[in-house]
């Protein structure tokens, strides 16, 4: 029976895969169109603020490693990450990034460094805007509790993997300015829907990449999740009536 | 056509350990565990960049004088001297397991008190900030399971008891379901993006 599953799963994988390689490759000259999400309306009214006030954009990447569950929160925060250095590294207080993990933070400096040389402002990066505020959970929303005020922080963006101890960067970064947050963690959504100015609530966390146009297989891999949503919807239905009627 | 070999890397490295969380067999399983093994080294490693980033960070704040330096120097004094602690004792030494029984862990402590604090309070500024209907049902759904956790004085409402168990058992869990579906789905999107090479989180 696992091994039935194990293949299913794959399958699921397999599928999955093909379409967001068919919709990246096929439908280059059509740009799908999403629904009206506000938290991605402030983020760039934050951005284009920053540049033009030149004010601090806070992203908060968490305290998750690349080797743990909650991978892809980290993957998707530096994904966010790479739009939102792009935009704000001309400002005269470029974004700055906190992790609470060694890897994620090596991997936002370089992120950041990219950034800043496709803007040919390379001269302006310092690596100490992708840096580690303390080690673990606790360590790390401690850190960032005091980021907002020590940094001149206006804008407070939560794209990683944190839990309930989001709501403390949250309410530190709401007495500075906006905050915009979405974890993995099912508490640390509720933290955040309680706290931050624009949550992101369920797999919207996912969706910044498309709606930040990081790259075209961002928009290909939201227009998966939704086909593969429904699917999951018809055999949860029939899953169900099959349980109902005694047949499984 | 340049092609990247960390990109090779990332590529075959994940289809690997996909192929090994989903097909049984011994060569899969020890190619899994010895790359998982890397892994957590290179996350080891990692981890004592990040603790030097992090000196770094405080060092230039303390060098600046910037506001709260105080704390900075706070900081680094611990960090040097738990280290040297757990160096020259061991992490199971009766001082390393008092530093982190006696100082780190009522801190942590301190901290959940604190954020029950803000919860609450952040909760009650909802209301003003964010009438909608969502925000409503949040504070139902909040007000009535508090209603039936909580001892009541002087009174016994036992259908309260049963309204909580059946809001955290019924439409809580399948509400918790449903976001963590579509998080599976979008951690799944977001790997096979990586295994597709599209995302390169590393040196580009």
């Amino acid at each position: 029976m696992d091994a039935i599953f194990g293949w299913l799963a794959l399958g699921v994988a397999g599928l999955m895969a093909g379409l967001i390689l068919a919709f990246s490759l096929v439908r280059r000259s059509a740009r799908p169109t999403f629904r009206h999400m506000p938290p991605f309306d402030a983020l760039a009214v934050d951005i284009g603020r920053s540049v033009e006030a030149g004010t601090r954009l806070h992203v908060a990447l968490g305290s998750g490693s690349l080797t743990s569950n909650d991978a892809a929160a980290s993957l998707i925060g530096l994904a966010a990450l790479s739009q939102i250095a792009t935009a704000g590294s001309v400002s005269d207080k470029p974004p700055l990034a906190t992790s609470g993990e060694g890897t994620v933070a090596l991997l936002a400096q370089d992120v950041l460094r990219v950034a800043f040389r496709q803007q040919r402002a390379e001269d302006r990066y310092d690596p100490l805007l992708g840096r580690v505020i303390g080690v673990g959970a606790a360590g790390y929303a401690t850190g960032a509790m005091h980021t907002a005020p020590d940094e001149d922080v206006t804008a407070t963006i939560i794209l990683g993997a944190a839990g309930a101890e989001a709501a403390l960067i949250a309410e530190s970064g709401a007495r500075r300015g906006t905050v915009i947050g979405g974890t993995l963690d099912v508490q640390g959504q509720t933290a955040l829907y309680v706290t931050a100015d624009h949550p992101l609530i369920g797999e919207e966390l996912f969706a910044s990449g498309a709606y930040l146009q990081v790259n075209r297989a961002h928009a290909a891999s939201l227009q998966t999740q939704d086909i593969v949503r429904w699917l999951v919807i018809g055999a949860i239905l029939v899953l169900a009536v099959v349980r109902t009627m005694g047949l499984l | 056509m340049r092609i990247k070999v960390s990109v090779i890397v990332a590529i075959l490295t994940g289809t690997i350990m996909l192929l090994g969380y989903f097909i049984p067999g011994a060569f899969f399983a020890v190619v899994r565990d010895v790359m998982l093994r890397s892994g957590m080294l290179v996350g080891t490693v990692a981890l004592l960049l990040g603790v030097g980033n992090l000196l770094q960070v405080h060092l230039r704040k303390i060098r600046e004088q910037r506001p709260g330096h105080l704390y900075s120097i706070f900081l680094v004094i611990s960090l040097f001297t738990v280290f040297a602690v757990v160096v020259l004792f061991g992490p199971a030494h009766t001082y390393s397991v008092w530093i982190v029984s006696e100082i780190q862990r009522p801190l942590e402590i301190g901290l959940m008190g604190l954020l029950a604090t803000i919860l609450l309070l952040a909760g009650v500024r909802l209301l003003f900030r964010r009438q909608t209907l969502g925000t409503l049902i949040f504070f139902l759904t909040a007000f009535l399971v508090l209603l039936g956790t909580a001892p009541l004085p002087f009174i016994s409402l036992p259908f309260l008891e049963g309204l909580r168990n059946w809001i955290v058992q019924v439409p809580a869990v399948a509400g918790a379901r449903g976001i963590i579906l579509g998080i599976a789905l979008g951690a799944t999107a977001t790997g096979l993006r990586v295994l597709l090479g599209y995302d390169q989180p590393y040196e580009r």
